[in-house]
């Protein structure tokens, strides 16, 4: 009925103060169901584009999970490093095509330094086939020079040549720094969205040149200490690397070989599939998802039950309102679908009021998520599960509204036209 | 600002991390946890070529787990051998076009006048080396009802000397494997034993893992 | 049949009550009658009206409106009759503070076809026929294009309520003491000028008060507590 929707628009504008509170309760509830669910899908995307064409990721004995974000995410920490010799037997194995070793551990101004060899170039892959591109410069050949992700660069403004010193360690204001051997910046990489955005890259053996002076990591006294010079005439081959990565040439072999190492004999190897453990960290995550889902569930609860409590108070302050819809023809259902109408319609404009905040909080944050996470939140079109939480949460609300109704409705059979007020 | 966010995150990781660390490390899984009711199938996907392995406990197939004591059980450890060569019992590909090219299976109690009789292992290959480790793991990950540490000594020995696994390894060759989209995993129709079956699965779209169960048989193979 | 208005044995009780609120053995009300009920409050004068209205449905007894017995009728069609043929006017808050003027007096064409008609029948369209009816109550210019009713005065407010009850010239106006919230000046004005209408229209007027100095310009008086075999209940 027409008249009944014109009638509850001018109703719930006339009370747009205590209605306009409601419809922004509701709101924040679609923007926490739908915020939720738009990180975690985008967290995923952001995840799996990370990582590929790698079929084995090895280090030392742990968790696959733990594994795959301390080498791939820079997430935490490895357990422990894996030796050299390690390293060498496994990729002379036949069925390797490519490795790429992995050493973490030192930072510059927050940013992790990863050393590797220059096939890291070559193999690394991201969302799908992406491969690592140089916005200017090119891979490291000195021993210190450096390569530096995007938002590095960004972030510090830093340029071709400039000089860099690395911190031993990963704290953001580190005390102990490698300041006797500074690098030089060979390349910067151009922007892949992926960890490697925030990474110092320089190789292996740079890494072992900063601390061929140090003693189970402390600082070398001052009469031991070895010039920047002086290391590049040293044996500058790693003892120890922190994972490397494999590529196979026939996925036939993964599982064998990653049996084979997870049994290596001389150390305590875990191999663990990338995409896998991927999968694991979802089922682990799904957990937390669940619960802020349900959390966001809740919020949408309580909103809807403060819809119908809003709905209820009213009703004895809009007695004389009903008679007098009464008496000029009204019927008891018109009151009931009044109040249900006016539900629906607070309901909706919560719902398009929440779509708007997380579109907004979208561009809004997206380039701060960028640049600390390497999320990226793109505004997208809501997709069948945003119209499953709005069409859910405007049909509860009407369900929701039905008390209300159906008191108001009970009222206006009672009260007649003469509300005893 | 950033700092403590990462610290946020990093703490929630490590929150549902832990227990996955300490309980249930794959890579142990792969080949060593034995968990009645659970299995895990690898699948490996390169150009026509398919590999699928099975490792599941014996008690999954046969329902026991020691040497076979009567005719009746034997027979079943024979017919339960010969059902497994044939991967059909195990998976089907959606579409595909495959054929089974090779087997090889690893399987306890069968009577191949081999010596492997004394620590119930008997196997059609000579897998002497991973045997060992795999005897090693299941000492480790003995999960059979997670109490394990309440274990008297010697009930522990004895068990752990009877449990037994199939390791069993398909050879597929496929004429279109292009267009293989999901994996059936028919081996709870066989056997009621399975529960749940770990499928991994890697090839040229990616890598993937999914849970088959007795309600969810089948498994996409696509990321 | 002359009266607009009839009852017939009617009693009322509430449900679970054990004692009946309104008991009237006979009671007319002719049509183009102007009839006064006087009374105190509590005496069962609401009920009555609600009665008379369909809104309440007698516990025994027939009330007959225009002819028609509408203790026959359903919930629904008593709704949709009392919309056709019978128009309100309150003591006070008659109005919808949401609505503009206008739109409150266009409110009963919205829930009866017969009264939108009706309106229409004059030719023009309904929003000239709410500011024709309002100016005939004297409200004019710049009170008309108020958009809030709740700026006028509470003698301009019950003006607008009856230019609600007459629009599309129902055949009964029931008024529940209207003028109680008006000076005496403005009393007489407003009774005036709802005569008048009445006259024009050829309405029959039942007039609730218990300001007994009004009785005079009525053509009958009732006193409900004289009409009303029930007697005082309990309140």
């Amino acid at each position: 009925m027409k008249i009944l929707f014109s009638l509850s628009i001018k109703s719930l504008w006339n009370r747009r103060v205590s209605v306009g509170l409601t419809v922004f309760s509701i709101s924040i509830s679609v923007l926490l169901l739908l915020g939720v669910e738009e990180i975690r899908t985008q967290t995923r995307q952001s995840f799996t584009q990370t990582i590929s064409g790698t079929d084995l990721i090895v280090g030392a004995r742990s968790g696959p999970v733990q594994l795959l974000l301390y080498s791939v995410f820079h997430i935490g920490d490895a357990t422990n490093n894996i030796s050299w010799s390690s390293y060498q037997q496994i990729t002379k194995h036949p069925s390797v095509a490519w490795a790429v070793p992995i050493s973490l551990g030192d930072s510059h101004r927050g940013y992790r330094v990863m050393g590797t060899s220059s096939d890291y170039f070559q193999y690394y892959r991201f969302a799908g086939d992406g491969k690592l591109a140089f916005q200017s410069g090119k891979p490291f050949a000195d021993l210190y020079d450096a390569v530096i992700g995007a938002e590095v660069a960004d972030a510090l403004r830093y340029q071709l040549e400039d000089s860099i010193v690395l911190a031993h360690g990963l704290g953001r204001v580190s005390f102990t720094e490698h300041d006797d051997k500074p690098f030089r910046i060979a390349g910067i990489l151009a922007r892949t969205g992926t960890p490697v955005d925030k990474t110092v890259l320089v190789s292996l053996e740079a890494i072992e040149a900063i601390h061929i002076d140090w003693q189970h990591g402390t600082m070398p006294l001052p009469g031991q200490r070895v010039s920047a010079e002086q290391a590049r005439q040293m044996q500058l081959q790693p003892k120890t690397i922190t994972a490397f990565m494999l590529g196979l040439k026939s996925k036939i072999a993964t599982f064998q070989l990653q049996r084979a190492i997870n049994e290596y004999a001389s150390e305590s190897l875990s191999a663990i599939l990338p995409g896998v453990a991927l999968q694991q960290l979802w089922s682990m995550l799904g957990v937390v998802e669940i619960a802020l889902l349900a959390v966001s569930a809740c919020v949408a609860f309580a909103g809807l039950l403060g819809l119908s409590s809003a709905l209820l108070t009213s009703l004895n302050e809009r007695r004389r309102e009903m008679a007098i819809l009464r008496s000029v023809g009204g019927r008891p259902w018109h009151i009931f679908g009044l109040l249900i109408a006016e539900s629906a319609i607070i309901a909706l404009a919560g719902c398009g009021l929440g779509t708007l905040w997380l579109y907004t909080g979208v561009i809004l944050l997206s380039p701060v998520l960028q640049s600390t996470w390497g999320l990226t939140l793109t505004v997208t079109i809501p997709g069948w599960f945003e119209c499953l939480v709005l069409a859910a949460i405007v049909s509860a609300a009407m369900l929701i509204a039905a008390i209300p109704a159906w008191l108001a409705y009970r009222q206006a059979l009672n009260d007649g036209m003469m509300p005893r007020l | 600002m950033r700092k403590k966010i990462s610290a946020t995150l990093f703490f929630l990781l490590s929150l549902c991390i832990n227990p996955v660390v300490y309980s249930g490390d794959s890579s142990k899984k792969q080949h060593g946890a034995h968990v009645h009711g659970e299995a895990v199938l690898n699948l490996a996907l390169e150009g026509k070529s398919v590999l699928v392995e099975l490792q599941t406990p014996a008690a999954n197939i046969l329902g026991f787990e020691h040497q076979p004591a009567t005719a009746e059980q034997r027979n079943a450890v024979d017919r339960a051998v010969q059902m497994l060569e044939k991967h059909a019992t195990v998976f089907q590909f959606d579409a595909g076009a495959c054929r089974q090219t090779s087997l090889e299976m690893e399987s306890p109690f069968t009577d191949d006048g081999e010596d492997h009789h004394d620590d119930g292992h008997a196997h059609k290959h000579d897998h002497s080396h991973h045997h060992d480790h795999a005897h090693k793991h299941d000492h480790d990950a003995h999960h059979h009802d997670k109490t394990d540490s309440g274990h008297k000594e010697s009930e522990h020995h004895k068990e752990h000397d009877s449990h037994s696994e199939f390791h069993i390894v398909y050879h597929l060759t496929c004429a279109k494997p292009q267009a293989i989209s999901a994996v059936e995993v028919t081996v709870f129709k066989h056997f009621s034993g399975f529960e749940t079956v770990r499928v991994q699965w890697v090839g040229a779209s990616g890598q993937g893992m999914q849970k088959a169960s007795q309600s969810q048989t089948r498994v996409s193979l696509k990321p | 049949m002359n009266a607009s208005i009839s009852l017939d044995r009617v009693r009322f009780r509430w449900r679970g009550s054990a004692r009946d609120v309104i008991h009237i053995e006979k009671f007319a009300v002719d049509k183009h009658e102007k009839l006064f009920i006087k009374g105190p409050s509590g005496c069962g004068k609401s009920t009555l009206l609600n009665l008379i209205a369909g809104v309440f449905e007698p516990t025994a007894g027939d009330v007959h409106i225009l002819g028609k017995s509408i203790t026959r009728l359903s919930q629904a069609q008593r709704d949709v009759f009392r919309a056709d043929h019978i128009g309100f006017v309150f003591q006070q808050f008659n109005l919808l503070p949401y609505l503009s003027l206008i739109d409150n007096v266009l409110l009963p064409c919205h829930f009866s076809k017969r009264r939108k008609q009706q309106a229409l029948s004059g030719g023009q369209s309904l929003t000239t026929a709410a500011s024709e009816l309002l100016s005939q109550l004297g409200i004019v210019g710049d009170e008309l294009n108020k958009n809030s009713v709740m700026q006028l005065s509470v003698g301009q407010q019950q003006r607008v309520a009856v230019a609600r009850a007459l629009m599309g010239s129902p055949e009964i106006v029931i008024a529940d003491e209207p003028t109680s919230a008006l000076d005496e000046d403005a009393q007489a004005d407003f009774l005036r000028l709802l005569f008048e209408l009445c006259d024009k229209n050829g309405c029959t007027l039942l007039f609730v008060s218990h300001n007994r100095q009004l009785e005079s310009m009525f053509d009958r008086v009732v006193s409900l507590p004289e009409l009303n075999r029930a007697g005082q209940p309990l309140v």
